[in-house]
């Protein structure tokens, strides 16, 4: 099918490349489903373009790829919405807000985006504690992964 | 919406497993004590509101992000600091 967006014109996708929303994501009540871009311009990061709304356009993330040790709280009701037995079955991704200076790009570890890549399912979900707030520097990941990697070495 | 009044410790049920108890009142806060299956989340309002507030900001990233490899150059960052 053929989808209308505003950053990338009219994209072509298949059935196979389209997610479906468990609940509606906050903020955003009338995209359903979501599909995704990659560009090798954006790696490790990529496109989250809604089917219905050509205007929305997140920046997302696999979280690990910058906070080596996040691990959310996630209730088992949300994993059975998406009809997932465990964390580890699930994709996680997160939601990143890119300002004009890129070295104050924050990543929302609160609200992760919960995937299951089977049935093509999705839904932000909450996590249980306050451990993660919503505009987590993704500089200070990093800085936090190099320091983790380094005392590993010296271990 | 259906608007009950409750005084202290006393609590309504949301169907057969969820109950929502006065715990105390103090000037404008009421502290509620809610009791769920533990498969149930529940969350503050503002949470919500937090999280669709940070969705709508990062809707908004600049159409245009020049050619440029965002890793790159967030990567050197932390060295020339």
């Amino acid at each position: 099918m053929k989808v209308a967006t505003m950053r990338f014109g009219e994209v072509e996708i298949a059935d196979e490349q389209i997610y479906k929303l468990a609940a509606p994501l906050p903020g955003f009540p009338r995209t359903e489903h979501f599909f995704f871009i990659q560009k090798d311009n954006i790696k490790p990061f990529e496109w989250m373009q809604s089917v219905e709304e050509p205007e929305v356009t997140f920046v997302v993330v696999d979280p690990h790829q910058f906070f080596h040790d996040y691990s959310p709280d996630i209730s088992g009701f949300e994993l059975k919405e998406l009809g997932l037995k465990s964390l580890d079955e699930a994709t996680l991704i997160v939601i990143v807000v890119l300002p004009e200076d890129m070295t104050k790009m924050t990543a929302n570890l609160r609200g992760p985006v919960l995937i299951n890549r089977e049935t093509r399912a999705m839904k932000q979900v909450f996590t249980e504690s306050d451990k993660y707030g919503v505009r987590e520097s993704i500089l200070d990941g990093i800085k936090r992964k190099e320091q983790a990697a380094l005392e590993q070495k010296i271990k | 919406m259906l608007v009950l009044s409750r005084k202290l410790e006393e609590s309504i049920m949301v169907g057969d497993h969820i109950e929502i108890k006065v715990i105390a009142v103090h000037g404008e806060t009421v502290k509620l004590g809610i009791s769920a299956p533990r498969n149930i989340p529940v969350h503050r309002k503002e949470i919500y509101e937090e999280i669709e507030k940070e969705n709508i900001l990062a809707a908004r990233t600049r159409a245009e992000i020049p050619g440029i490899d965002l890793l790159a150059q967030i990567m050197k960052t932390p060295e020339s600091a």
